[in-house]
């Protein structure tokens, strides 16, 4: 045989060689790169950036282009370089839009690292909905089934802005409640006839989502279903330079926000924001188009800039309990609650092992737990700087149905095992809601969920001395649990202990004329503030520029009570309000004036006075003396002011 | 009409016309910019001043009251000078003059080049076709208008320099005809022109990726990054490209023939060559680096985050916004960094430490003996460690860091930004830090909740500096408790050798723009050289794949050298890696040949607003000459030996 042929054969056979084995491998890498989702996209579609084009064109170098990103995203973000960080990270997600770790991560880097590294509360709420916006918007349809997309928003709004972990988070609290009044309008108010939870849900879908979700799914349908819809737009931009848009929403709350305070006062007539815009939305002809208008922008709004559906919202109201979606604990449970339903519509024996629905189901407890501590929102678009989150009872029922849930489903939970961290937690849950409970005067509340803490056969066996103290009377047992319970140091309990306590104090005692309630209630407020307190006080200078005292650390107690009575006065009005305000001791009421000096509800009243309408402000709410006042002045402001040198002049702009 | 215009054109190419024109643009430029700096002179007062104390009455203070007021007072002034610094609207003349300088220049080149009738009617077509679209088409429409206005503007200003280019290097010289025959090449290449077409489009594309919706900074910095950086890399390759097809194609298409018959040295040829290459990247590095500055410029004024307009803060009361604070103290400027005085008497520690250590080793094993190289390997050990702690800060305990050398930036009354980076542990993500700042002389204290492993900046007012040029700063790991304890800290946090560092301002943003430039310029000038040399000996596809390999190299040996730190040449057993250990031979010279090239850096140090001193330009260029003059005398003697006839055409 010649030469040639000889190498020619050999060749051959070598090349036949490596096809078979590359065949194999390249089988076995498939399948590994499928199960570890490391997929690139291997096909541009309409509407992807160029990047994905470029990505695709580049071929096998395409891994090596996306390793060199990622090594240098991380590289920039320890040099603290994010400009750059921040854009490499919106690259990488182009060009492995299928990995959903891709896209938790950086809108955890975005979220976390990134925003604490900015040093005031506006930047940081910026980068914070960035992260979320990053999974909400791109991430989630990017990977419909991937659960952990769903837990890390979920867990974005649970544990960076409702948790106290930052020290922005006051902010984060605020600014999320204003961007969600508008977004879907302030939440009704309960009629008194309302009482249990179901109910109270029900009322909130009917009165506030489901406008929202019979309106039409865009603008175009709504112009051709009300021409005179189109008519009010094109009014609106030509006369008030205002379009149908978030600004539009804005103008509107803080319209129907000055008119609830009116009529909180007595005062009947309406009150219009000034300029064309406010005589636009004053006009009684605009009113029937007006109101659909704002709906169809809502639903627009929430599926395009939110991503959310108003339909499963209403679901998980129902479902859950009456969830203030200007709660951040609200959207925490809706997008775990989604992300669990979407995984188990996915999910079958050969996934199973990757969904990580335990976890998943976790955060929709902690939030619902969270939910029960501080679900009940009170929050002014008109005076945004005065929130308050006070416990909701609505949710306990709402919690043990999850927990149960979650319980069933948890491969890790079994009714064979003496201890589950599921149950540990509900356990934990109902000792704090029967204190609350019992300490706010809900007795026989109090007493069913003892009773069900009890008797539950799913609560741990594991721990005799626990098990030894259910057997105390119930009044024994709320005793123990504040006098030698652990619970003193979280500030999410102490909250809740405080808040309920001065809402027992106002409206138990106060309002009531049961001084004794008053001064129970007070005294029980006041020792947890103090505990609490001394474990936990610092201030930072993130949320001493906020003014709230410290990250962990409460104001004052004497400032927060001023501050809560004059919020629930403020919220009772005329004359529940002034009654509250006029029986609480001199010096309680003294603080609390200089706060309602400050409100809208005060020009408002004086307005009305001028007018004739109403009595003035200071007949209802009667002032302390000058000098009293200008001490309880001094001692607020002290509460909350940052460290400044006036001693020696003040850096003034001229 | 066309007799009209032969008489304009006539009119326009006369050299009284020529004479006249250039007087009456240089009138109206230095008017222009001498009404500008008179307004912003005007418009220059003080905008922060302190404000008295109505109720202090400094007569009844004692001796030491008045001292602590005095020094009170001082501070306030400090800062409020700072701050005024920052807003200064004198800073904004700088870009009035450049825009000026740059309409000016082109203006006399186009008036001298006698194509005055040829540029109006240019611009008059672009103002029509891209004006309307960017002035009142909406979205993309807009979009399309600025860009296509901007293509043209760039496109134009490349244009008139190169024929300006062109005219310069008319003169009867040897090298001079080369080099504008090169100039000539580059309009006429397809290679030239693609990259020439793909650098005017990158850069009026730049502007709008910028996110809108991102800090201000971040958009500066990314214009800065994409700007200057993309800019060199195109022209780098261009460089490349043209340096390498500009020898080797009249090579293989025997055109070299007609040059060298006559009375043209090796090495005139050679420089007329490189000479024309540069230029041509002189030029597009001007009309790039220009339209860079100018848009930094617009973007400075525009609105930060949290502002109503430029340098207005949204909220009453708030000097400046943080985004405004950062952007023009730590990116449009140009900063020093020094690093904490290492205030440990390292020969005592070691000594002491020395002791115990033998203690140690003698208790381990009594028949243990110092000998000369145990103890120099003990010592160099403890030097390290005892280095190693200097920066490191047990959990809920602190320590004063000292800065000196920072005199000028407090009599100048500049704020000072440290920059720090704490490692903690395993620098585990999900582990909350504390660190407590204290800064001595002002009422400035932080407690900043930070991620491990990532740098973070703290800005401090001048006043926070002595007045013989210290900065102390008081770092404590963990939060305070009360004023004297910290808690909650339970690892101790690592600063590493250069994780402590203050920024001063040591210049202006503009100053440095220009160097950085110089830089650029310099490193183009070396691809030149190396494409010009090798294609004297290699094809173009070998000269062009050796110049493109000696471009990545160069650009990416800072990186290779950082990655051979930790490329180890043993397996875990111990054994030799022969594989890893050919390739670290192969890549250390390299990675040390191209470093001083790599360490230069120029994009990154203007985008984090570092200062590049003359004396580095100055270095670099008698550096990089040196080695362009190495390789020219290299080529040169090759292409003098070459066999023309033999290896032309193949």
């Amino acid at each position: 045989m010649r030469r040639d042929t000889v190498i020619q054969m050999l060749a051959l056979a070598l090349m036949l060689g490596f096809l078979g084995s590359a065949g194999f491998v390249a089988t076995a890498v498939a399948s590994s790169a499928g199960r570890n989702r490391l997929v690139y996209a291997d096909a541009a579609e309409e509407g992807d950036p160029p990047e994905v084009a470029l990505g695709i064109a580049m071929g096998a170098f395409r891994g090596m282009f996306v390793n060199w990103l990622w090594i240098r995203a991380n590289d920039l973000k320890e040099q603290g370089k994010y400009h750059e960080a921040v854009d490499l990270s919106r690259t990488i997600t182009r060009l492995q839009p299928r990995f959903p770790r891709v896209w938790s991560f950086h809108a955890w880097n975005l979220a976390y690292n990134i925003s604490v590294a900015t040093n005031t509360p506006q930047e940081r709420w910026n980068w914070v909905k960035a992260g979320i916006n990053l999974i909400r918007k791109e991430g989630i349809p990017a990977n419909p089934g991937a659960i952990e997309l769903y837990r890390e928003v979920a867990w974005i709004h649970l544990h960076k802005i409702q948790a106290f972990m930052d020290d922005a988070h006051n902010y984060y609290k605020r600014q999320f409640a204003y961007d969600w009044t508008i977004a879907l309008g302030a939440p009704p108010k309960f009629p008194k006839e309302i009482k249990t939870p179901a109910e109270r849900a029900q009322y909130y879908n009917e009165h506030w989502l489901a406008p929202i979700a019979a309106a039409p799914d865009s603008l175009e349908e709504l112009y051709a279903q009300r021409p005179g819809a189109k008519a009010l737009v094109d009014r609106l931009r030509k006369e008030a330079n205002v379009g149908p848009d978030k600004n539009l929403l804005e103008a509107i709350e803080f319209t129907r926000a000055l008119n609830r305070m009116a009529r909180g006062i007595g005062n009947t007539e309406p009150v219009n924001l000034p300029g064309p815009l406010g005589e636009i939305i004053a006009d009684p002809s605009t009113l029937e188009d007006g109101q659909a208008l704002v709906r169809t922008i809502r639903k627009v709004m929430l599926r395009e800039e939110y991503s959310m559906d108003v339909e499963r919202m209403m679901r998980y109201t129902t479902k859950y309990g009456p969830l203030d979606w200007r709660h951040a604990s609200a959207h925490a449970v809706y997008w775990s609650a989604m992300g669990s339903e979407e995984a188990l519509l996915r999910m079958n024996n050969e996934n199973k092992v990757d969904t990580d629905i335990v976890n998943n189901d976790r955060v929709t407890v902690q939030a619902l737990q969270d939910l029960f501590r501080t679900g009940t929102v009170y929050f002014d678009i008109l005076n945004p700087n005065f929130y308050r989150q006070v416990p909701d009872i609505d949710f306990v029922d709402g919690y043990g149905r999850t927990m149960k849930e979650g319980y069933e489903r948890s491969k890790f939970d079994s009714a064979s095992r003496a201890y589950s961290f599921y149950a540990a937690g509900y356990e934990n849950f109902l000792r704090d809601a029967i204190r609350y409970l019992w300490r706010r005067g809900d007795k026989e509340l109090a007493k069913k969920y003892y009773q069900e803490l009890r008797t539950d056969v799913n609560l741990n066996m594991n721990n005799p001395v626990r098990r030894q103290q259910l057997t105390l009377p119930i009044e024994e047992f709320v005793v123990v649990e504040i006098k030698e319970g652990d619970r003193t140091t979280s500030p999410v309990v102490a909250l809740q202990e405080i808040q309920g306590a001065f809402v027992s104090a106002f409206t138990d005692g106060l309002l009531a004329g049961n001084a004794q309630v008053f001064e129970s209630n007070m005294e029980y407020a006041k020792t947890f503030h103090k505990v609490f307190q001394d474990a936990q006080n610092f201030t930072t200078f993130i949320s001493g520029q906020s003014g709230a005292g410290g990250r962990l650390g409460f104001p004052p107690f004497n400032y927060m009570a001023a501050q809560a009575l004059a919020g629930m006065a403020e919220e009772g009005g005329i004359p529940d309000g002034a009654m509250m305000y006029r029986a609480a001791p001199e010096e309680l009421r003294g603080r609390a004036y200089v706060f309602l000096e400050r409100t809208v509800m005060r020009q408002q009243l004086d307005a009305a006075a001028a007018e004739g309408q109403q009595r003035p402000f200071n007949f209802w709410f009667p002032a302390p003396s000058d000098q009293a006042l200008a001490r309880y002045r001094q001692e607020m402001e002290a509460a909350t002011r940052a460290i400044s040198r006036d001693d020696a002049g003040n850096i003034e702009e001229k | 009409m066309l007799a009209l215009l032969s008489r304009l054109n006539r009119v326009q190419r006369s050299r009284w016309f020529k004479y006249i024109a250039s007087g009456l643009v240089l009138v109206l430029a230095i008017g222009l910019v001498t009404a500008v700096a008179i307004n912003r002179s005007n418009a220059a007062q003080d905008r922060f001043t302190v404000a008295e104390p109505k109720d202090v009455d400094t007569s009844k203070f004692t001796p030491e009251q008045k001292q602590a007021y005095e020094q009170e007072k001082s501070i306030q002034e400090l800062t409020a000078k700072a701050y005024n610094e920052l807003v200064d609207p004198r800073g904004a003349i700088a870009g009035v003059a450049v825009g000026l300088g740059v309409v000016t220049v082109i203006s006399l080149a186009v008036i001298w080049l006698g194509v005055g009738l040829t540029s109006l009617a240019f611009l008059v077509l672009l103002g029509l076709i891209a004006g309307p679209m960017a002035v009142y088409g909406e979205g993309r429409w807009a979009g399309l208008g600025k860009f296509t206005f901007a293509v043209g503007v760039l496109g134009f200003c490349f244009v008139v320099l190169m024929e300006s280019l062109r005219a310069l290097l008319s003169p009867s010289v040897a090298v001079l005809a080369i080099a504008r025959n090169v100039v000539m090449e580059a309009t006429r290449m397809r290679v030239s022109i693609v990259f020439i077409v793909m650098l005017m489009f990158a850069l009026a594309a730049v502007p709008g990726l910028l996110d809108p919706d991102t800090p201000l900074r971040f958009r500066v910095q990314n214009f800065l990054q994409y700007g200057t950086g993309g800019t060199f890399w195109i022209i780098a390759m261009l460089v490349v490209f043209l340096s390498v097809a500009t020898v080797a194609f009249e090579q293989r298409d025997k055109i070299i023939w007609q040059t060298m018959t006559k009375p043209v040295a090796a090495w005139q040829y050679l420089l007329g060559k490189w000479l024309g290459v540069v230029s041509v990247a002189a030029v597009l590095l001007a009309v790039s680096s220009a339209g860079v500055f100018l848009f930094t410029e617009y973007l400075r004024q525009q609105p930060a985050q949290g502002e109503m307009v430029a340098f207005v803060p949204k909220t009453a009361g708030e000097f400046l916004t943080e985004d405004r604070s950062i952007l023009e103290s730590q990116v449009l400027t140009a900063r020093r960094s020094v690093k904490p005085d290492f205030t440990i008497d390292v020969d005592k520690a070691v000594g002491e430490a020395m002791q115990a250590r033998v203690q140690a080793a003698l208790k381990a094993d009594p028949n243990f003996k110092l000998t000369d190289e145990i103890a120099q390997g003990f010592r160099e050990q403890i030097e390290r460690e005892v280095r190693a702690g200097f920066s490191s800060i047990e959990p809920n305990s602190g320590r004063e860091f000292v800065f000196s050398g920072l005199k000028e930036a407090r009599d100048e009354g500049r704020f000072v930004t440290l920059r720090y980076k704490a490692d903690v542990g395993a620098n585990d993500p999900r582990t909350i830090t504390y660190l407590t700042f204290l800064f001595k002389n002002v009422d400035l204290s932080r407690v900043q909740q930070i991620p491990a492993g990532q740098r973070l900046t703290i800005q401090a007012p001048p006043a926070a500096i002595d007045p013989d040029g210290k900065l102390y700063v008081w770092i404590g790991n963990g939060r305070p408790i009360n004023e004297r304890a910290l808690a909650g800290a339970t690892q101790t946090v690592s600063f590493g050798a250069d994780g402590l560092e203050v920024y001063y301002p040591a210049g202006s943003y503009r100053m440095n723009y220009l160097r950085v430039v110089g830089l650029l310029w310099l490193k183009l000038a070396f691809l030149a050289m190396v494409g010009v040399c090798t294609a004297t000996f290699l094809s173009f596809a070998v000269a062009a794949m050796t110049s493109f390999g000696v471009l990545f190299v160069a650009e990416s040996a800072s990186f290779l050298s950082n990655a051979l730190d930790y490329y180890g040449t043993t397996t875990q057993k111990g054994n030799l890696d022969v594989v890893a250990f050919i390739t670290r031979i192969i890549a250390w010279p390299i990675a040390t040949a191209f470093k001083g090239y790599s360490d230069l850096r120029p994009t990154t140090n203007l985008v984090d607003g570092l200062l590049i001193p003359w004396s580095t330009l100055v270095s670099s260029g008698v550096v990089i000459g040196a080695v362009c003059a190495v390789l020219f005398a290299i080529g040169t003697s090759i292409f003098r030996r070459r066999e023309l006839a033999t290896y032309s055409g193949q």
